[in-house]
């Protein structure tokens, strides 16, 4: 059945004048609009931006095109690669479904004349270099104008959540809620099949995401 | 880390509304308000230097967890490390420097992050970076001055030895994990016992309306944050609106950026602010140009003598329903506009 109308359906401020809960009132179907709202708000709230980096160019190739483990994930930019750590994040299964989101990295590429760009995500529950344990997946360009190019990784696989135990303060004193959460890590990597520093393609904004599956 | 499933239905008109409704009811509200908080503020990596941050405070966050990795770059030098300096400053003035007992130890210069001195080891195998976590607490930093429901700026001065770098840090939200009463949301499911009364007051289920208010109105994303060193801001030199140099795919045309937009209503408010400063006293603008209706956003950027300076709030609407895309473009009345903070966040209205 549909647990929600898909929608968030304001109701007079809660305690307020006109408040539906108010002493005396009968529920009626007023409880069913707040259920509606917080099924619809845990499936929206999961998901949300996570990191940005503005790019650059890339003129450089692979051994094994779009393979993780063949990328030089140490490179420095200026080498012709760009090698992006996108950070830690916390994420939560999709609302009632039970759904892990999936991260979506999208760009702007633009690649060298008859060559390609190519971006290469992968994502780990673990820090470290990426390697064969991580997801991964990759999508090209051909085209010599900017266009927009995205890379999906379903985060379902990374099912091991960790500590958040925060301990605040100069000196640190254990703080009062602890709990765990779902965590990933994801690297960015770019690079050109036209292996040339005279043929370069040219990356622009860099963008990852949450996305329901 | 699990939303219940509830069926609106068993709540219709004429049906026993039984006690684990209500109970099931709190746990799907505090899901709403609690698991998914994400506003972030983040630099994509840094070789050092003073960088400002962006984070819309609200009263029923407890706290803030703070990530940076340091990582080698060229071959590494022992000794070499990274020193963090955070102060925070809200929109009133208040500020809150690291010698604050609020400020996470480390996070005061005190500390120099190195790495363990794998040299030879490539960039991400182990001893080659190193993970930081600091946290903070809201409450704390309320304790403290700064006042709740403001924009806090938050100003980390990084100095990084020559072989060492941060790769990523970031400033995010923690979700809630326990219900407390003296928070603006979130109610435990012993209020709805078997026989037992349900309270018609704020202990009762109007809590449920108000974390369904909180859920809507205070989970907020961020949907771009730039972070640069005051030595390399974005620059723009025209009259009229055109691209930021540092920020274009070429002259004249402004980088797109992506997101996903939070659709809870089929519509989708942001907010926008910039670190900025202008060359001489002129001022200037910025505009937030999206793929809605009312695109492009403008916010007036008062002369600032070439000093740095935080821009009033303004606001947009992203186009909610599947990915949407945004820009940013500048003018300037005379000089130059310098920008080395943006960030975008929601705003329900």
């Amino acid at each position: 059945m549909t647990t929600t109308a898909g929608t968030y359906i304001k109701l007079p401020t809660a305690a307020g004048a006109d408040d539906l809960f108010a002493a005396d009132l009968p529920l009626d179907g007023v409880a069913q609009i707040l259920a509606s709202n917080a099924t619809h708000l845990s499936r929206v709230n999961s998901l949300r931006s996570l990191n940005e980096r503005p790019g650059g160019q890339v003129w450089k190739d692979l051994p094994t095109a779009g393979v993780v483990s063949s990328f030089p994930w140490d490179e420095e930019v200026t080498n012709g690669w760009i090698s992006w750590f996108g950070g830690r994040h916390l994420f939560q299964p999709y609302g009632e479904t039970g759904n892990a989101p999936k991260l979506v990295v999208k760009a702007m590429l633009q690649a060298p004349t008859g060559e390609n760009v190519t971006m290469l995500v992968t994502a780990s529950s673990e820090a470290g270099y990426p390697g064969m344990r991580a997801w991964s997946g990759s999508a090209s360009t051909s085209s010599t104008s900017p266009v927009a190019v995205d890379v999906e990784i379903d985060l379902s696989g990374l099912t091991q959540p960790g500590p958040v135990a925060p301990m605040t303060g100069n000196p640190l004193v254990v703080g009062g809620e602890q709990g765990q959460s779902l965590e990933f890590y994801f690297w960015v990597g770019l690079y050109s099949s036209s292996d040339s520093a005279l043929n370069k393609g040219s990356v622009h904004s860099i963008s990852a995401y949450l996305e329901n599956v | 880390m699990s939303t219940p499933r509830f069926e609106p239905r068993g709540l219709a008109t004429r049906l026993t509304c039984r006690a684990s409704h209500g109970a099931v009811l709190a746990a799907l509200t505090n899901s709403a308000a609690g698991d998914f908080l994400g506003q972030r503020a983040s630099i994509y990596e840094t070789d050092g230097g003073d960088h400002s941050l962006y984070y819309w405070s609200r009263d029923g966050v407890k706290y803030l967890r703070i990530t940076a990795t340091v990582v080698k770059r060229a071959t590494y030098t022992l000794s070499d490390g990274v020193t963090f300096d955070l102060s925070i400053e809200d929109q009133s003035a208040n500020v809150v420097t690291s010698a604050s007992s609020t400020i996470a130890a480390g996070l005061d210069t005190t500390e120099t992050y190195t790495l363990l001195g794998n040299a030879s080891g490539r960039r991400w195998e182990p001893g080659t970076f190193r993970e930081i976590v600091w946290y903070l607490s809201v409450e704390d930093l309320v304790a403290a001055g700064l006042t709740a429901g403001e924009v806090w700026r938050f100003d980390f001065s990084i100095s990084c030895g020559a072989t060492v770098r941060v790769a990523n840090l970031a400033v995010q939200e923690v979700p809630r994990y326990a219900v407390d009463l003296a928070t603006p949301f979130g109610q435990g499911t012993e209020a709805y016992l078997p026989r037992g009364p349900i309270k018609s007051t704020t202990s009762g289920v109007q809590r449920l309306l108000q974390t369904d208010e909180w859920a809507y109105e205070n989970v907020i994303g961020t949907y771009h944050h730039l972070s640069l060193p005051t030595t390399t801001p974005l620059t723009v030199a025209s009259a009229t609106y055109t691209s930021f140099s540092g920020d274009e795919v070429s002259a004249g045309v402004a980088r797109t950026w992506y997101c996903s937009p939070r659709n809870a209503n089929g519509f989708c408010r942001v907010a926008f602010r910039v670190r900025y400063k202008t060359s001489g006293v002129q001022g200037g603008k910025v505009r937030l140009v999206t793929t809605n209706g009312g695109s492009p956003f403008a916010l007036a950027l008062p002369g600032t003598s070439n000093v740095w300076a935080d821009s009033d709030i303004g606001l947009g609407y992203l186009s909610p329903g599947g990915g949407d895309s945004f820009s940013f473009e500048g003018q300037v009345n005379a000089g130059t506009l310098s920008l080395i903070t943006r960030a975008v966040v929601d705003s329900p209205e």
